[in-house]
């Protein structure tokens, strides 16, 4: 039985092989952000890679609990929670500036962008490894 | 359970332990669409990524067509693709189907969009899917020999924008520009490009003959989740070569084409139920001068030749797959209508009006196809495929069916693919209603093939062997016509050959991937064609490929040598292409490249006179890929 459920296992990992990596991806940059291993996050609406694999996230359904905001759409996110600390999943979503960055496709690849004036005033401090990703 | 638990945290672990940027390369790997829409199941698949399309140049579906397994680019009289191009004939390639997302590209007379779109600029495309022999019934309303799927970049991937610009050898120029993004649950991508191709001119019998092309695309999509809207409008503009009489050269010749494509696709019950609807719209101008007159009869010389001919094609789609145990069952049922008219023709001496038997043909297509996954490594197809071809008054009705058995056994390490098939094409129109050839009475051309593929992945290599056997009768080929409409036709006439023309075929490839971003590979192609039939020429071809892609630091290098050997009427040569691709800033990038470098690529030759007895007397010779070097910049923002 054993032998079959790790079957089972290895053949969805393989099958869901982009969506777990954008959620190691997506836990990279959360862990970043809030200092957190496992760090509370409220998905507005919908972010499958999260939903089918969160990883060392603690998915919460309450956003003012929440450390962390990811959204896949800026439109009805809940007003006690729009101060919070937002990260966009597309580029578009940088128009906003109450995201403090965005994990998103553009010119066919995926890109990591935080805008520095926004994580000052929202008192954060990325790791090293995401300096790149960050525009001045 | 605890082992469950202890390999997911070692997963997660090693996951999270890797660097960010590591991460964001293996996520755009593992992304690639084409990952998404490919079936290897299919048939004998070639993918080219997206990257293998950036790094390697590509402009247009040529580019990668000249290096195709067992097949070398060839364009008709009028300079339009055709690589099964058998000569006077003016189009071929009716098996050869071509598909833009879930929708074939086509015109209603020639069967196969091949002709308009096998030259057709590639910026607009994200990945390109090419299923060789007899591939899959679930792909269209038709059977094929070649399926190209062509996918376009989606908002999903691609938001933003990117304008674009290159300029070429004797002038050739190229813009083009595409923006995208997806708003509350909707996506819209738009696409318009101006393309002016220019090349060498031939000098012959005192005339000049011209291939230029001046093509204007637009391409624009709107969709949400399950919904999808799109419309592709084309014109193009230019010189039509040879033209397609034969008997004299022109002193000029054009040809001028607008396309429109408006097409809808749905899915319903979790992707199970999918719903195509397509309509085609397609004109075409061609107008020839001749200084001397060419005979297109016994009775007949002329020294103008004006042709309108319009076609249109609406196709409906709707496809079921259920899951049962280990069986997916997928059945289609499909139905195309096709209008056409070639009656149009002005020359400067009256000729009484040309009738035509037939202007419309209903296609009713139906399939099943069962897929049996006997254990994860064991996979059967089964499939059959009927089409009934409806026409008009008198013509008879033509009924075909397809058989096609596949079964693949598959391991981390080894593939095994294995397909056998029997199929039948029906004559297209351009074969029964043309003036000046058709035959109403043509029979379906019947096609049996073999083919077994086996290939051996490492981390580091992928080496692959593919063996094919194929028999076909009643392929259709001119004949002198017995009875001929001496107003128009000069003789011959379109018939089938009874005698069967066997096919074998053998290909080797092997890949070295040296890096994440280097890589070598190399081909090995062997086709015997053997024919029982005088008509028919038996041959032996080979062609070879070697083919680099490397990037360092900034720059992409691309090298790529084609080695053509055997072929009938291309000859022997080789096709050294070499392009370096500079990232100048993360959004701005330029590039040059150099094709058929040492102009030593294959020619092809056309037929330009015939005597009385039938004998060629005459031949225009010209290289199938010219020399050209192209300089590109492009901005993405």
């Amino acid at each position: 039985m054993i032998k079959a459920i790790i079957l089972c296992f290895l053949i969805t990992t393989v099958y869901a092989g982009d969506d777990k990596t954008a959620s190691a991806i997506f836990n990279m940059i959360t862990k970043s952000i809030t200092k957190k291993s496992h760090a509370t996050v409220y998905l507005h609406t919908q972010v499958n890679a999260l939903e089918k694999h969160p990883g060392n996230l603690q998915i919460i359904k309450d956003c003012k609990k929440a450390d962390l905001l990811i959204v896949s759409t800026m439109d009805k996110i809940p007003k006690e929670c729009q101060q919070k600390i937002i990260f966009g999943t597309r580029y578009s979503h940088l128009k906003n500036s109450n995201v403090v960055g965005a994990f998103f496709w553009q010119k066919g690849r995926p890109n990591i962008l935080f805008y520095e004036k926004r994580l000052k005033k929202k008192n954060i401090k990325l790791a090293p490894s995401f300096e790149k990703y960050i525009e001045k | 359970m605890r082992t469950l638990l202890f390999i997911s945290f070692i997963f997660v672990s090693l996951s999270y332990g890797e660097g960010i940027e590591t991460l964001l390369n293996t996520y755009e790997r593992e992304s690639e669409l084409s990952k998404k829409t490919k079936d290897e199941s299919a048939g004998n698949l070639i993918v080219y990524t997206r990257d293998d399309l950036e790094r390697m140049q590509v402009e247009s579906l040529k580019d990668i067509l000249k290096s195709l397994r067992l097949f070398s680019y060839s364009e008709n009289r009028l300079g339009q693709p055709d690589i099964l191009n058998q000569e006077p004939f003016t189009y071929f390639s009716k098996s050869v189907r071509v598909y833009l997302n879930e929708h074939e590209l086509l015109t209603a007379i020639t069967g196969s969009g091949l002709i308009l779109f096998g030259d057709m600029e590639m910026d607009f495309i994200d990945h390109v899917e090419i299923y060789v022999g007899f591939p899959s019934f679930d792909f269209g309303v038709e059977p094929a020999t070649t399926v190209i799927r062509l996918y376009s970049k989606t908002a999903e991937h691609d938001e933003g924008g990117r304008v674009k610009a290159t300029l070429g050898s004797y002038g050739s120029n190229k813009q083009n520009a595409y923006y995208t993004n997806k708003e509350n649950g909707i996506s819209y991508f738009i696409y318009a490009n101006r393309n002016d191709v220019k090349k060498d001119t031939y000098a012959h019998d005192g005339e000049t003959l011209k291939r230029d092309l001046k093509t204007n695309r637009f391409y624009g999509s709107l969709g949400t989740q399950n919904h999808k809207l799109e419309l592709h409008v084309m014109e193009t503009k230019g010189d039509a070569f040879l033209g397609s009489l034969v008997g004299s050269t022109p002193e000029n010749t054009e040809i001028e084409i607008s396309f429109l494509n408006l097409s809808t696709s749905s899915k319903f019950l979790n992707d199970s139920l999918k719903l195509n609807l397509s309509y085609i719209n397609t004109s075409n101008n061609l107008e020839y001068r001749y200084n001397t007159p060419v005979q297109v009869s016994p009775i007949l010389a002329i020294t103008t030749f004006d042709q309108k001919i319009k076609e249109q094609a609406f196709t409906a789609n709707l496809r079921k797959e259920w899951k049962l145990s280990n069986h997916t069952v997928t059945t289609g049922i499909e139905y195309r209508y096709k209008n056409f008219d070639l009656t149009d023709v002005e020359f400067n001496v009256l000729i009484p009006p040309i009738e035509q038997i037939y202007y419309n043909e209903n296609i009713y297509s139906l399939f099943l196809e069962d897929s049996i996954a006997i254990d994860e490594n064991h996979l059967i197809n089964l499939s059959v495929m009927q089409q009934l071809y409806q026409h008009e008054k008198n013509v008879e009705d033509i009924d075909i069916t397809q058989f096609r058995l596949g079964y693949t056994y598959s391991n981390n390490e080894w593939v095994s693919k294995t397909f056998l098939s029997r199929q039948e094409f029906a004559p297209e129109p351009y074969m029964t209603i043309s003036p000046q050839y058709g035959n109403e009475n043509l029979l379906a051309d019947t096609y049996a093939s073999v083919l077994q593929e086996l290939s051996y992945t490492t981390p580091k290599t992928i080496s692959k062997i593919i063996l094919a056997y194929g028999k076909s009768k009643n392929i259709p080929i001119l004949v002198p016509d017995t009875e001929p409409d001496i107003t128009l036709n000069k003789g011959l006439i379109v018939a089938n050959i009874d005698k069967k023309i066997t096919i074998h075929s053998a290909a080797a490839e092997f890949t070295l991937l040296f890096s994440q971003k280097d890589k070598l590979e190399l081909q090995a192609n062997y086709l015997h064609y053997s024919s029982l039939s005088h008509d028919i020429k038996s041959s032996i071809t080979y062609n070879y490929v070697i083919r680099m892609l490397n990037s360092i630091s900034k720059f992409d290098i691309f090298n790529e040598l084609v080695i053509y050997d055997g072929f009938s009427d291309t000859g022997t040569g080789y096709n050294y292409s070499t392009g370096i691709k500079y990232q100048v800033s993360k959004d701005f990038h330029i590039n040059v490249k150099g094709e058929n470098i040492f102009d030593s690529g294959s020619e092809w030759s056309y037929i330009n006179k015939v005597d009385l007895s039938g004998n060629i007397t005459d031949k225009v010779v010209v290289p199938t890929i010219e020399r050209q070097f192209t300089f590109g910049m492009e901005y993405l923002f």
